[in-house]
């Protein structure tokens, strides 16, 4: 494992730019995600970290070692590609036993190398297979054990879950999480999926455009986004415009509101946000927001979602699913102080 | 099920145009070869069954022939492979130029093999392009003999020139099917660019070698044109020699026997090809 360091990364593609002057430290052992939505250069991030791409510019560091013309053979990272990218030709052990290979390693530790690879995610009784006769589950194992077990620098995901179902999705993401922490390899995760990314990572790094949005651990990125893009993407999010009237108090399309992280000096006009659970239905008089009629009801098992409208502004709200609310409601609702965020 | 019924007989009318067409011409055509190389079937004279064509064949002649058209058809197979495998290589990384190289060597694919073996003439003749050209730059004395030598070395140089846009074509394509995301593979797990092409994209592309290598062999192996005009006055090949038993010699017996030949030597390497073709789409996915 080593410490991965991106400084001023740039890769442009003719005239577009997929990574803009990107800077992003991960340490030893920690579990990194670049999350964004496609064309937002995450990959392209990953591929330069693996060598496959060069940046035009900009440096890339696995601890002191500058690794920025390093070809990819000589890196010691190992992928885990979005298509799996076993070979057709050969067995699981010989997948498995690939990077050992290359490596030069004697035969009797390939061996015990590759035993232990395969108990760990579970695969012992199928080395003599053709990945073509495993499922797709099975398939995503042989890949994740070919990585590891070259012993890593750093590790690489490339969307690894999004050909499974989301049951298994689910529960390899787990497995990933806990292999990752068993084995304290240094990981750069890539993907779109926000739960994803919330539930596996150490950090987020929220990608738009080629550029970082916003870095910060799971309960940050969802909890205080900094942007209203970065709200937007972590699951929904109400966003709202508003003028700031001193005081933390912001005086919006759809009410007023005390904000509990403003300065007092905040000022002029502003984007507040927050999240579609944070919404209560006010039962006494201390409504942010008033008259919002209801316009749609989604039942979601555990809660419902709606979809309501308040001075032509929708917004979403989640309740709790034995509350009796039908279309055409008239409610009023609170924000908690703390929940409320002014976002760029 | 009932209304299914009538459908065989419909079905069997239906497909005498492609299977009627083999039959007659294809089976129906081996068939009276046969026929005729153990004399049920005379074209000239009185049909009976006999060996006597067959006796007659094997003598040193025939088996001269078959070594040589055998020789020209594994050394053009590989021969060819051997500068199509590299060109396919480097011709499948958008390179610059690497279109119009790939345009430009698709040209003899086009020329009939008869002018192919006219036009590389031109060139090796005593008095050709090359001879004078060395002539001319003080590497040789004397004009080299290279056209009609007894090996058959021009017979190879021109049909590898001949066949090898036909095998870059099969390869291409067969190189074509590799995921980029393979090859990254191989690469991330420390895979030198040499280890890649001999761990990956050879073993990958070994089936469509196989394929590339039976077709230009069944090709090549029964070749007249080139012989003929390029070739050794002795051996011929196979083609060339049932050409003068049937014209020159009225043997038409014998000729039928080198024609059974050359079919039986043929459906041995396609049977190679389909059991080649059955691997390549066996290892999909």
């Amino acid at each position: 494992m080593s410490k991965l360091r991106l400084a001023g990364i740039t890769r442009k593609y003719g005239s577009f730019t997929a990574v803009d002057n990107i800077d992003l430290e991960v340490s030893d052992g920690e579990f990194v995600t670049l999350l964004g939505p496609s064309g937002c250069g995450k990959t392209t991030t990953l591929r330069m970290v693996a060598g496959f791409i060069a940046p035009d510019s900009g440096e890339i560091w696995f601890d002191n070692r500058r690794m920025t013309d390093v070809p990819p053979h000589r890196r010691n990272t190992a992928m885990v590609f979005q298509s799996y990218a076993l070979f057709p030709h050969m067995s699981v052990a010989e997948n498995v036993a690939f990077g050992l290979k290359m490596r030069n390693l004697p035969a009797a530790e390939q061996a015990k190398r590759i035993d232990e690879a395969l108990d760990m995610v579970s695969l012992r009784g199928l080395e003599a297979r053709r990945p073509g006769q495993l499922s797709g589950g099975q398939q995503q194992r042989v890949a994740l054990a070919r990585a590891i077990v070259t012993r890593p620098d750093i590790l690489l995901f490339d969307e690894p879950l999004s050909n499974l179902d989301a049951k298994l999705r689910e529960k390899v993401r787990l497995e990933i999480r806990e292999l990752q922490r068993r084995l304290d390899i240094t990981t750069l995760y890539v993907t779109h999926d926000q739960a994803e990314a919330l539930a596996i990572s150490d950090r987020i790094v929220v990608m738009n455009g080629g550029h970082i949005e916003q870095i910060g651990d799971p309960s940050t990125i969802y909890r205080a986004p900094r942007s209203a893009f970065v709200a937007d993407f972590l699951g929904a999010a109400n966003i709202v415009a508003g003028d700031a009237l001193g005081g933390g108090v912001v005086d919006s399309r759809v009410g007023r509101f005390a904000i509990a992280d403003a300065s007092p000096s905040l000022s002029g006009h502003v984007t507040v946000s927050w999240r579609p659970e944070d919404m209560k239905v006010a039962m006494d008089g201390s409504a942010n927001i008033r008259d919002a009629v209801v316009r749609s009801i989604v039942f979601r098992g555990n809660f419902v979602e709606l979809l309501v409208e308040v001075a032509g502004h929708p917004l979403r709200a989640q309740l709790d699913s034995d509350l009796s609310v039908s279309e055409g409601d008239v409610l009023s609702f609170t924000v908690p102080a703390h929940r409320i965020r002014v976002v760029e | 099920m009932n209304e299914m019924q009538p459908g065989r007989i419909t079905l069997l009318l239906l497909i005498i145009p492609g299977a009627g067409f083999i039959f007659l011409f294809l089976s129906a055509a081996i068939l009276m070869t046969f026929l005729q190389s153990i004399g049920l079937y005379s074209l000239v004279g009185e049909s009976h069954l006999t060996a006597e064509y067959w006796l007659s064949l094997l003598d040193k002649t025939f088996f001269d022939s078959f070594l040589f058209s055998l020789k020209v058809g594994v050394g053009s197979a590989f021969g060819t492979l051997l500068f199509a495998y590299p060109l396919a290589l480097f011709l499948r990384r958008r390179r610059f130029g690497s279109r119009t190289i790939g345009s430009i060597i698709k040209i003899p694919l086009f020329v009939p093999a008869l002018v192919a073996a006219f036009l590389i003439l031109n060139v090796l003749a005593f008095n050709g392009v090359l001879n004078n050209a060395l002539l001319w730059m003080g590497f040789i004395d004397r004009p080299m003999r290279m056209l009609n030598d007894t090996f058959g070395w021009n017979v190879l140089l021109i049909q590898v020139w001949k066949n090898l846009p036909f095998q870059l074509l099969i390869i291409a394509s067969v190189l074509e099917t590799i995921q980029t995301d393979i090859e990254d593979a191989a690469r991330n797990l420390g895979a030198s660019p040499l280890r890649v092409i001999l761990h990956i994209v050879l073993p990958m592309s070994a089936p469509g070698i196989l394929i590339a290598v039976v077709l230009v062999f069944i090709l090549t192996f029964g070749d007249y044109a080139i012989t003929r005009v390029a070739g050794p006055v002795y051996p011929s090949s196979l083609s060339v020699l049932m050409y003068t038993d049937a014209f020159t010699l009225q043997q038409w017996g014998i000729a039928a026997c080198i024609g059974m030949v050359v079919i039986v030597a043929s459906l041995v390497f396609v049977a190679i090809y389909a059991r080649a073709a059955r691997a390549i789409q066996g290892m999909g996915r």
